[in-house]
């Protein structure tokens, strides 16, 4: 019984979250292919799945709010867990399509896509391109879950440790970035891109959408891994 | 009968142990005093009862059985307590509705007759309550949720004296018309001297006093009047604590030697819960005034 009412009350939060992802993703199309170009008067890119990609992981941190309301029921560590990754299932196949029809308008309008993946696949983006929309959904649902372990990460620390712990990890990632892209003589934009691409066998400039698949896949299920025997061991104040 | 188990209970938060092996049984059909002063884990053990935390090492049994991940345990036990885990943007009336899914079960009509008394808006959301309508909404929740444990931890806070009155009787004519257990943990130990029938002390890691409060209250006796005569009279009987002021001497026991003629000039009185209650927890010794 707890079961099953815990997945109806918990999908049921996360519609809304669903929904404003979604609404989200529109915006975000208008506004990264088609509004920015014009102001800014570059050429007309398309980076709507790096705010997608933003929004999968809040989902995931935001999410992770309903344990509180779990806790309070009686529901056990087990079925929100497995209440959360349907969720987060659901929600990523929502924005796949969403990212998927985002290219579609984006090249119907003569957009140029220069989007997240596509520098680690050429082409990958192409119309109806279904591995594109599973590497979407996998790497959606992954970041969701990444989300997730930053809440659970913050769950037991201070306003202010989680603040400073944020910024010494965005400073030392940005650092990171910049070195590499100095080292290299690259912008800086494509410090990282060169450097994981380097990393995981991507270089070339070949499209290789199913070694792109696998990687994603493999990180996805480690941090699902993670998030999985974290949320085992997860408490609450109050 | 149904009952909750503890089996030495601890819990460490890194170097500092906060309890040390709590063992205790709440059986059904009671009401429960869980007194403690603050900070000695009351409220963490009421969370390890309802799984927000783990024991560290221990165990706590319903009915012999872990209630650890266990839904089927949980869905028996309820906890009240400050913390709002319900989601700000959801009405009361949400929350019973919510409550029932989950539970299988809820009074309503017993619900919508709290909400009267405490004139509590069903279609307010929760985050515009006041702190003490939040607490009622919070108390209606436990009072009308069918589990055979509900835990109240600090129940009234926030709510004024007329309140704290009405909600006292609303709990009573809940047990009366389905006796189930409520344990209730607070610091208001007057209040709820004439509720409960039971009293748990958590004093430094570990149950210290674990007795009916009617045999609890028979015991309790202040013995006043000449220190020497006091000390004669008492000699050879465990003394909780004494105060001394003069030549006069006050002392707090559980032992009275009731079949001992009393000297004269000596007073014997009973003590009320929470006089009990602080010469329990307070450290043993002589307070010279």
């Amino acid at each position: 019984m707890k079961t099953s009412a815990t997945n109806r009350v918990m999908l049921g939060f996360f519609a809304r979250f669903t929904g404003a992802t979604l609404v989200g993703a529109l915006v975000g199309i208008l506004i990264s292919a088609f509004l920015f170009p014009t102001m800014l008067g570059v050429g007309r890119y398309s980076l709507t799945d790096w705010l997608i990609g933003v929004m999968g992981l809040i989902i995931g941190a935001v999410s992770l709010s309903v344990t509180g309301f779990g806790f309070q029921n009686g529901i056990s560590r087990r079925s929100m867990t497995r209440s959360l990754l349907l969720v987060f299932a659901g929600s990523s196949a929502l924005c796949a399509v969403g990212v998927q029809l985002a290219y579609l308008i984006a090249r119907l309008s003569g957009a140029r896509v220069n989007g997240l993946l596509n520098a680690y696949a050429a082409g990958l983006h192409g119309v109806a391109s279904v591995i594109g929309l599973l590497i979407w959904l996998v790497l959606l649902f992954g970041l969701m879950v990444a989300g997730g372990i930053a809440t659970l990460i913050m769950n037991k620390k201070t306003k202010r440790a989680a603040f400073w712990w944020g910024l010494l990890t965005y400073v030392g990632i940005g650092v990171t970035i910049a070195v590499w892209s100095f080292v290299n003589d690259l912008a800086f934009q494509q410090g990282p891109v060169v450097m994981i691409r380097a990393v995981v066998g991507l270089g070339g400039g070949q499209p290789q959408p199913l070694l792109l698949l696998l990687w994603v896949s493999l990180l996805t299920a480690l941090v699902t891994y993670a998030f999985t025997r974290m949320m085992a061991r997860m408490e609450i104040l109050g | 009968m149904s009952e909750l188990k503890f089996k030495h209970v601890t819990k460490q938060y890194g170097d500092q142990a906060v309890l040390k092996g709590v063992d205790m049984t709440w059986a059904a059909g009671h009401l429960y005093g869980l007194l403690g002063r603050n900070g000695v884990g009351k409220s963490t053990l009421m969370r390890i009862v309802n799984n927000r935390t783990f024991a560290t090492h221990g165990s706590v049994l319903l009915d012999g059985t872990s209630v650890v991940e266990n839904e089927a345990a949980q869905n028996r036990i309820f906890l009240m307590s400050d913390a709002m885990l319900y989601p700000a943007d959801r009405t009361v009336a949400w929350v019973f509705q919510i409550t029932k899914a989950l539970y299988g079960d809820f009074d309503d009509t017993r619900a919508a007759h709290l909400t009267r008394v405490f004139k509590l808006d069903p279609n307010q959301r929760l985050g515009r309550l006041s702190t003490g309508y939040k607490t009622i909404a919070k108390l209606i929740v436990a009072l009308c949720v069918p589990c055979d444990f509900v835990l109240l931890d600090e129940p009234v806070l926030g709510l004024d004296a007329p309140f704290r009155e009405q909600f006292y009787q609303e709990l009573l004519a809940t047990y009366t018309e389905r006796p189930r257990t409520f344990v209730i943990a607070t610091h208001l130990i007057e209040e709820i001297a004439t509720l409960i029938d039971h009293v748990f002390v958590l004093a430094d890691g570990r149950i210290t006093l674990d007795e009916d409060t009617e045999s609890l209250m028979a015991k309790g006796r202040v013995v006043s009047g000449p220190a020497g005569l006091v000390r004669d009279y008492l000699s050879g009987v465990n003394v909780l604590r004494t105060r001394s002021m003069g030549g006069m001497l006050t002392a707090y026991t559980l032992d009275a030697p009731l079949e001992t003629p009393l000297p004269a000039g000596v007073t014997l009185e009973g003590m009320d819960l929470q006089r009990l209650f602080i010469e329990l927890t307070a450290e043993v010794g002589t307070d010279e005034d």
